[in-house]
């Protein structure tokens, strides 16, 4: 360490300037950055509640995030199930055209075609996929829930 | 007539002593800037007069006084040592302060709140690969955070170390030096009168004040004795114990020159801030961030052995690893995991997000001695910031005492140009009148001997 060997009245001089410039350097500090506490030491009581609240937006980010795919998830969702009741309502009106007496055998081959492709549609709805995700599997979600098997009969 | 001789004789012994009195005048005002110096002047003694008796009386040049006081010198030093204190530590904390930066998303906060980020996302879609594998990544930046916070810590603490051994090296340099000094007053006591030797002892011992405490003893034969801490000695006579410093363990020994371990004694000056840092402050630091590092691997770890992973089995692989016998923080690191192995599911629904939501939550768990992992990381952030802050402020007061126990001394014994100028335009004017008096006893010396012939 060095003994300055400046006169004391001078070296108070250059302390105050010093101190006046240390603000002024601080002042501009806070005025270009918009910020008032910038290390630890500027305000070591607020860090904790900076950190904080700044580990809250990050959660809140995330959950906005995880929301947004949730939401295409249901969103999707609604869409299939809206079709799947479209798809319902045709069974029914198929199935009542099918009971009556007027139709031939080659008219119900005709219902039972479209009633086969139904299927194929309703399967395929129950295999809706958001970003990798089957919506309708559950916790299984990596395979579709539904697969069509023509082989089995009815009990 | 022996009186007119005695006259003139004495004129001339004044004309003498004032020529002194001026020449330390000058030597004041060549001196004035340097460092140590203390005015000096010249005391007058006024001869017996009693002109029956046969004393002629006159005035007769005493010793040369030094305006030096050892009490402001101890004051200067008290104030030196303090601010070696706080200047040392200020300085080395604001190293530390980086570290736990706030303006950023960067370090290890930003890593925390991002892993429990991507616990969040893995429960969203708990058996997608790219969310899996972010669990990773976001666990392997949290453990490098970790590791760069505490290799930050541990960089300083070899800063710290380097500037002991210079400190140490420092301090006995200056005991070598007050030593030869003592040498000198020893084979001559008038050196200790000597203004130029005194005022180089005193730089030296100022020096010494700002680097470590010591308590100062005159012996009578002038010669300094200076004992660190009061009580180890430094320089007794014209010996020289020189002190070391030892880091063979983690905590910094300052030994004796018999070896013996004085570290309690050594409070003050950057040597006492230098082992008060390296021995108390930044161990203190380390541990917080090794429990932190601990308690956060530990619990992702437990909660992550609850689950199960994307076939239905129960995890083999912890998330994090660390060394148990070492520091946690500095040996954190992501085991060899693979995607598949984090237990995003609980046991009783494999596929499902349950133990991913556990994970996340455990963000707002009070876990590390009742506090959350960011407050937890917040608290070690507003010590350190406490630490900077009281140690900056602490310099700031310490400058402005010292500058103003300066000042006092300065006022007292320095030398004051103004002051040396009048006495410069007083004993010029003593000389001149003395000059005309030794003028008109000429004269009259003269007129008697003319009387005479």
């Amino acid at each position: 360490m060095k003994i300055p060997a400046l006169d004391p009245s001078i070296q108070q001089f250059l302390d105050g300037i010093n101190q006046i410039s240390d603000r002024l350097n601080r002042a501009q500090r806070e005025v270009s950055t918009g910020l008032r506490v910038q290390q630890v030491s500027d305000d070591p009581d607020q860090v904790s509640t900076i950190l904080q609240a700044r580990a809250n937006l990050d959660a809140a980010q995330q959950i906005q995030v995880n929301l947004s795919r949730v939401k295409a998830e249901v969103d999707t969702a609604e869409q299939s199930l809206q079709s799947a009741v479209q798809l319902f309502d045709r069974v029914q009106t198929l199935g009542a055209e099918g009971a009556t007496g007027t139709q031939t055998a080659s008219s119900r081959a005709d219902l039972a075609q479209e009633l086969g492709s139904i299927l194929d549609q309703m399967v395929g709805l129950s295999g809706t996929s958001v970003a990798g995700r089957y919506i309708f599997s559950g916790d299984s979600d990596q395979q579709a829930p539904y697969t069509v098997d023509l082989s089995q009969r009815a009990p | 007539m022996g009186t007119l001789f005695t006259s003139l004789l004495n004129s001339t012994s004044a004309l003498q002593v004032f020529g002194r009195s001026l020449d330390v005048i000058q030597n004041n005002i060549s001196n004035a800037n340097t460092p140590g110096y203390a005015k000096q002047s010249q005391s007058l003694i006024a001869a017996p007069f009693d002109p029956h008796a046969g004393f002629t009386g006159g005035v007769i040049a005493g010793p040369v006084i030094s305006a030096r006081s050892e009490f402001l010198e101890q004051a200067v030093r008290a104030q030196q040592e303090a601010l070696g204190f706080a200047g040392q530590k200020a300085g080395d904390l604001g190293l530390i302060e980086p570290l736990f930066d706030l303006t950023s998303d960067s370090g290890l906060s930003g890593a925390i709140n991002k892993l429990f980020d991507s616990f969040s996302q893995l429960s969203v879609s708990p058996n997608d690969a790219v969310a899996r594998q972010s669990v990773i990544d976001q666990a392997a930046q949290t453990a490098q955070s970790f590791q760069q916070t505490a290799l930050g810590i541990a960089q300083v603490s070899d800063n710290i170390v380097s500037q002991t051994r210079d400190t140490v090296t420092a301090i006995n340099r200056i005991g070598a030096q007050l030593a030869d000094f003592n040498k000198l007053f020893r084979a001559n006591s008038e050196n200790a009168e000597n203004a130029g030797i005194d005022a180089l002892v005193h730089t030296a011992l100022e020096e010494l004040s700002g680097l470590a405490n010591f308590t100062l003893v005159k012996s009578n034969d002038g010669s300094l004795n200076v004992y660190l801490g009061g009580q180890t000695p430094l320089v007794t006579g014209d010996h020289q114990f020189a002190v070391s410093a030892d880091f063979s363990s983690p905590q910094t020994v300052i030994r004796d020159s018999q070896g013996n371990d004085i570290t309690a004694q050594i409070s003050g000056g950057s040597l006492g801030a230098l082992m008060e840092e390296r021995n108390s402050v930044l161990p203190g630091y380390l541990n917080s961030l090794n429990t932190l590092a601990r308690t956060l691997a530990d619990q992702v770890n437990a909660t992550l052995a609850q689950g199960v992973d994307q076939n239905g089995a129960t995890p083999a692989v912890n998330l994090f690893t660390y060394d148990q016998a070492a520091d946690a923080a500095s040996t954190l690191r992501v085991s060899g995991i693979t995607p598949d192995q984090i237990a995003a599911a609980l046991p009783n629904a494999p596929g499902g997000n349950g133990n991913a939501i556990a994970l996340a939550q455990l963000a707002n768990a009070p876990l590390v001695q009742g506090f959350t992992f960011i407050q937890a990381y917040g608290n070690l952030g507003a010590q350190v910031g406490r630490d900077v802050a009281s140690a900056k402020q602490d310099r700031g007061q310490r400058q402005d005492l010292l500058t103003q126990t300066r000042a006092m001394r300065s006022d007292a014994t320095g030398v004051s140009l103004n002051e040396e100028a009048a006495k410069l335009l007083q004993f010029q004017q003593a000389y001149q009148a003395v000059g005309k008096l030794v003028g008109v006893l000429d004269g009259l010396t003269q007129t008697l001997m003319d009387i005479i012939q």
